[in-house]
């Protein structure tokens, strides 16, 4: 089958509009075609036999590392067989999207995070990322940072399964609603003290100095 | 010229709470009248802030975000320790 040829050919035509060949180039094309670029259709597998030797052809073919073993992990799952369990690599994505989630809903930076948790920004940023997988004892350091329980961390986490309501996702968005509102009115809390007349700000809960005054002068009798 | 803050985003809020309160309701399980109210209060304000599209209180939203909390705890099979004030 000569389909190099009937291609470059087809190309030729479409592309100048007209027929502009060089001389005997048909000719020579069969030449080539029959010693160099004559190809066979291989016989097309089933997508559910998976080998390692197919792993190793494919990450070939996409020029990637063969020693990185994440990448066969993400190969794997894209596949028929591969993506009914979720692999490790998926699970730590999902982990740290959800963490993300819940740190933007907060509206704080991996730097509060990290000053609350004891953990570096690099590792929470990769905690983040899925790059590590993320232990018990950090993922409840973490839901203590950001003041989220655990289980909704992890919750946010989980893919959406059949045997779900959807009033739990409901409820979960609401909830992330709500962190977000009240987080965004933290700074701005209703005043507390009153406007003067000589227009000036007057905080009950700071002495004035009048007071501190004659408290200091007070006589002592 | 004042924005509209709690239009959109609370009416995701609104709906989740009222499918709480309806689930409480309807379902066989036990809650106290107490809860039950104070479902109905959240809801009203709730729905004020909706129609109004102005952001309904900081008391309102925690005692919310509470209540969705313990629900997706009892999920989940989590007793939920409410944060010290």
């Amino acid at each position: 089958m000569n389909l190099y040829n009937c291609s470059l050919s087809r190309n030729l035509l479409t592309s100048t509009g007209r027929l502009s060949v060089p001389f005997n180039f048909f000719e020579k094309s069969e030449i080539l075609s029959a010693k160099q670029f004559t190809r066979t259709v291989p016989a097309q597998r089933p997508l559910s036999a998976w080998s390692p030797a197919r792993t190793w052809n494919l990450l070939a073919a996409l020029g990637k590392k063969m020693s990185n073993t994440e990448n066969i992990v993400k190969l794997k799952s894209r596949t028929k067989e591969g993506s009914l369990a979720l692999s490790e690599g998926r699970v730590a994505k999902l982990l740290g999207t959800a963490i993300r989630l819940c740190r933007n809903a907060r509206g704080l930076t991996l730097l509060d995070v990290a000053r609350r948790t004891q953990y570096s920004v690099s590792h929470l940023a990769k905690c983040e990322r899925g790059e590590v997988q993320v232990p018990y004892d950090t993922l409840v350091a973490i839901g203590a940072g950001l003041e989220i329980p655990v289980y909704l961390i992890t919750y946010l986490a989980e893919p959406p399964s059949k045997g779900e309501t959807t009033l739990e996702r409901q409820l979960a968005h609401a909830a992330l609603v709500c962190l977000r509102e009240l987080r965004s009115s933290e700074g701005s809390e209703e005043p507390v003290g009153k406007w003067n007349s000589s227009s000036q700000y007057v905080d009950p809960r700071t002495p004035s100095s009048k007071v501190e005054n004659r408290r200091m002068n007070r006589p002592k009798w | 010229m004042n924005t509209p803050i709690g239009g959109s985003d609370m009416r995701y809020v609104l709906e989740a709470v009222e499918a709480m309160r309806k689930e409480a309701s309807t379902s066989g399980l036990i809650e106290s009248r107490a809860k039950l109210d104070m479902m109905d209060s959240i809801v009203g304000d709730l729905r004020i802030s909706v129609k109004s599209g102005f952001r309904p209180t900081n008391a309102t939203l925690r005692s919310a975000l509470e209540l969705i909390f313990e629900r997706l705890a009892r999920q989940s099979n989590v007793i939920y320790l409410r944060p010290r004030r």
